[in-house]
């Protein structure tokens, strides 16, 4: 056991800080594959469209959202950071929207048996989606 | 002073391979070295050591050996949170 820890000063206790920063950062802003983008917002919009078919529609809704996380997890254990939330803000903002249109289907789903509604907020839920794909791969750069 | 800087953690290295573990709650070895100026010998020993303290875990997971995984340990998780509101602790003193 190490027990000959030298008390930093406050300049290198910063710049411990920030480094702590930095490294996160890194870690969290690691480039996702460019197809990750539009199977995710298909995924999410046809999560979104299974609450058009009433109850059959639940087992829609469990089989993609199975593949969503699926594909997330294995492209994340590619990567190497299977586990890993993005910083950009704008894309966890957009990506939220999203899911909130999801939310919103099965709401509307409750309430009213139109299902242009629903084909709305699927459509909304990958544009979204989509939309914040572009501001993480700004955030981020192109995967090497 | 209440939080205590943990001597395990204090090297600069170490302190960036936790603070990346946090971040990704799992993480291949590559993309810590990716992201440490450090040769593979080097980075093993900062590892090695964080494993030694039980700090992290290091395993392979499926088919794949040739991948190894890392992640932080309760204990782990417990010292590098105290380590970094020591540090705080420290950069507060000077601003009040």
């Amino acid at each position: 056991m190490e027990n000959n820890t030298q008390v930093p000063n406050p300049a290198e206790a910063r710049e411990a800080l920030a480094s702590i920063d930095t490294a996160q950062r890194a870690v969290r802003d690691t480039p996702w594959p460019t197809w990750i983008y539009p199977v995710n917002a298909l995924l999410l919009g046809a999560m979104t469209l299974s609450f058009a078919f009433g109850e059959d529609g639940f087992v829609y809704l469990l089989a993609a959202g199975a593949v969503l996380m699926a594909v997330n997890v294995l492209a994340g254990y590619r990567m190497g950071t299977p586990y890993t939330l993005p910083t950009s803000r704008l894309f966890l903002g957009l990506a939220g929207a999203a899911m909130a249109c999801l939310l919103g289907a099965f709401v509307v789903a409750e309430v009213t048996a139109q299902t242009w509604p629903i084909v709305v907020l699927a459509v909304a839920a990958a544009a979204l989606y989509l939309a914040g794909g572009v501001a993480h791969r700004r955030s981020t750069g192109a995967p090497r | 002073m209440t939080a205590e800087l943990d001597p395990i953690i204090h090297p600069a290295h170490r302190l960036r391979i936790c603070a990346m573990l946090v971040a990704g709650s799992t993480l291949e070895l590559s993309v810590i070295k990716e992201h440490l100026d450090l040769s593979p010998s080097a980075l093993s020993k900062q590892v090695a050591a964080l494993v030694d303290a039980g700090y992290v875990k290091q395993e392979r997971l499926g088919s794949d050996t040739r991948r190894v995984w890392l992640s932080m340990t309760r204990q782990g998780l417990k010292a590098y949170k105290a380590h970094v509101a020591a540090l705080q602790e420290i950069v507060n003193a000077t601003t009040v």
